[in-house]
């Protein structure tokens, strides 16, 4: 049968919880909330440094909750933490201009550094575009 | 190379935050330089200097006074909550003794501009209100190089959120006076262009520990300035309590009447109208905007509240009632007359009542049960051995539970309780074997109707094709040695639907199938998911087991 399943002797467990805030754009590591993590600025990227106890690989998995709703989880590979919706987990609102499914996350000398590229990115790609909007800028 | 990073240029803001780790309490601070350093980034480097002053919040929304700082005026106490970006502390006040409540937001958590920005906005929101009974008040405002402080009016009762929790919901009357207190926030905070976008249980205080305290709203960090007719489409929001149109990205103010229709319906009955585990599923049952009526306890609530929850979770927000409107809804303007029993008495009645029933309905359990199969049995066996774990052949509600957690249940203590009082049939607190192997039976939700037959059969002496009264005295007599009068006669009423006198074998089935979730499964598919559930169990005590044959227990 597809039905789905229930557990043993289950009432219904729809119950009242906190929940962490909705953005449109944000970034969790898996760390504790009041870690602390260095937030850097980069004219194509954000970049967010932390020392990492980790020792196994890590992925930055992108989860969309809702088209214009998108999570980047950041949590060592092999994990099933993907809806960890703990109160006391690092996370952060990305700003408007951050492409967060391009989001990559390496694990190197003990630091974990998350980088999300910003819009601009698609731009340098197309330097034909980028040479227009040069000239739009002189 | 170089024309692209120029193209960038101009997108660059630079907002570096302090990472050091200073503390609090650090005096000496006269040399180092206030203003920010303005130095602009090097284009060609991937990595910004970060600047060597700490950013200047409030600059540009309070005009900040040189050398005054929190601990000039107030003494910060111990720690009354945390949240997201900030904790907060109890606070004196020097001169006055008043005690207030300091909310200390850390620039580390600062990190962007929109943040920088969100708690800007804070600041000039509450200090623009008007000063009204329901909206905490900010008292003063301070920075220094580590925090941002708001010093606001100390609301002593707790949170909102905790009473829902402690008390599984409220009475419509009780229910009544907190939503007329959050409609009139919002009316307030509308009439003054302000958007709250982040209402939720969490954020109401009560002012003390009565149980008519006032109620206050806090936390304006994700409110927001509006215009009449302006559309926002920045999604920010709190699950369960978020509109649809803010998912669509397209809303107005009418985004705080759904938050507030969403807690009224919270109140009523203690979940969210719109849940799921997980956060796609909690947007999607948004999206979807079904709302559950017939779960307990809504049936015993008057049509008005419905009406009103209804409206206010209107998704089309052109249709949706406002906050004026939310106020004159004949369920607000009739508070005082909506019932005032706390409707988990009520709950509380009917499983009694059902419980009464339920005798006859145990007993025709305990002859099913003496017809089972000797696997089935032993299987049932197996797991009351497993949760009387003192050996002693009975059950204790704490076996049960730790039994019920050991087979991975979900079940909570209320509905482990209520479990236990319907299954303990002769009342002594504890569950004998004969009752464990009832209730499972009875939630292994076995339709098989060779077993109803036989149960008939077993109450039906005289083999006429019915119940009579004294047979069903007789039969219940064996249980408690006296049967009462009244509860016979109730249980008749309860059973005998066609008011003949007697019960009926379809009179019989009907009863065994109310108030349970039956679905149909094959007898041998049944006995073997169940045996090999209990298989497992007794290989590894702790496993986690969502099994198909297993649906909901009692319904009251």
């Amino acid at each position: 049968m597809a039905r789905k399943r229930k557990p043993l002797w289950g009432l219904s467990t729809k119950k009242l919880g906190r929940l962490p805030h909705v953005f449109s754009r944000v970034l969790q590591l898996p760390f504790p909330a009041d870690t602390d993590v260095s937030v850097q600025e980069a004219p194509h990227c954000f970049r967010f440094v932390a020392e990492s106890p980790a020792a196994g690989q890590v992925e930055a998995h992108i989860v969309e909750i809702h088209p214009g709703v998108t999570k980047v989880v950041v949590r060592e590979t092999g994990s099933t933490a993907l809806n960890d919706l703990h109160l006391d987990v690092w996370r952060i609102r990305l700003p408007e201009s951050t492409r967060p499914e391009l989001a990559t996350a390496v694990l190197a000398a003990g630091e974990l550094v998350v980088t999300v590229p910003k819009t601009q990115d698609v731009w340098a790609a197309v330097p034909s575009f980028c040479s227009i909007a040069t000239n739009l800028h002189c | 190379m170089g024309n692209c990073n120029a193209c960038a240029k101009a997108d660059v803001v630079e907002d570096s935050t302090n990472n050091r780790n200073k503390k609090s309490n650090e005096t000496n601070r006269g040399g180092r330089k206030k203003e920010q350093n303005q130095k602009k980034p090097n284009p060609f480097s991937d990595e910004p200097a970060r600047s060597a002053a700490p950013i200047r919040v409030l600059k540009d929304v309070i005009p900040m006074s040189h050398r005054t700082r929190i601990s000039d005026k107030y003494i910060l106490g111990r720690e009354l909550g945390r949240g997201e970006f900030g904790i907060t502390y109890l606070c004196t006040d020097r001169e006055t003794k008043e005690a207030l409540a300091c909310k200390s937001i850390s620039k580390r958590k600062l990190r962007t501009a929109v943040d920088i920005e969100d708690v800007r906005r804070e600041v000039a929101i509450m200090s623009t209100l008007p000063e009204h009974p329901n909206i905490v008040k900010l008292k003063a405002t301070y920075e220094d190089n580590e925090n941002v402080h708001l010093v606001m009016e100390l609301c002593e009762g707790g949170e909102l959120f905790d009473r829902i929790v402690a008390r599984g919901h409220y009475s419509e009357r009780a229910a009544a006076s907190v939503a007329r207190t959050i409609a009139e926030v919002v009316r307030m905070c509308h009439s003054n262009g302000v958007m709250h976008r982040d209402l939720k249980p969490e954020n109401f205080l009560f002012a003390n520990k009565k149980e008519n305290s006032a109620l206050k709203a806090i936390d304006f960090g994700l409110s927001v300035f509006f215009k009449p007719g302006e559309r926002f489409v920045e999604i920010v929001g709190s699950p369960y309590y978020m509109a649809p149109e803010v998912l669509k990205r397209n809303y107005g103010p009418e985004v705080d009447v759904w938050s507030a229709g969403v807690i009224l319906y919270i109140l009523l009955c203690g979940v969210p109208p719109f849940w799921a585990e997980t956060e796609q599923g909690v947007a999607l049952a948004i999206l979807r905007g079904v709302i559950d009526f017939k779960r307990e306890p809504w049936p015993q609530i008057s049509e008005s509240a419905k009406s009103l929850v209804r409206r206010m979770l209107e998704p089309d927000p052109k249709k949706r009632l406002t906050a004026e409107q939310v106020l004159e809804h004949p369920w607000l303007q009739n508070a005082k007359k909506a019932p005032n029993v706390p409707l988990g008495d009520i709950v509380r009645s009917r499983l009694k009542q059902f419980s009464v029933m339920n005798r006859f309905k145990k007993k025709a359990l305990r002859v099913i049960a003496e017809h089972l199969s000797v696997e089935e049995v032993e299987i049932i066996k197996d797991m009351f051995t497993l949760m009387d774990t003192d050996k002693d052949g009975r059950v204790t509600f704490e076996e049960l539970k730790a039994g019920l957690r050991k087979v991975g249940s979900q079940l909570a203590e209320p509905e482990i309780k209520m479990l236990m009082e319907v299954a303990d049939v002769d009342g002594n607190g504890v569950l004998d074997y004969g009752e464990f192997v009832a209730v499972t039976i009875h939630l292994q939700k076995m339709e098989n109707d060779e077993h109803f037959h036989k149960a008939f059969k077993f109450f039906d002496k005289d083999g006429s094709g019915y119940i009579e009264l004294g047979e069903l005295e007789e039969a219940l007599a064996d249980e408690s040695g006296e049967t009462d009068a009244d509860v016979l006669n109730d249980i008749m009423r309860e059973v005998d639907t066609d008011k003949d006198g007697c019960i009926s074998y379809e009179e019989f089935v009907a009863m065994m199938k109310t108030g349970t979730d039956w679905r149909k499964a094959s007898r041998q598919y049944s006995r073997e998911r169940f045996k090999s559930l209990s298989l497992n169990l007794m290989k590894d005590g702790s496993l986690q087991l969502h099994d198909e044959i297993t649906g909901q227990a009692v319904v009251v």
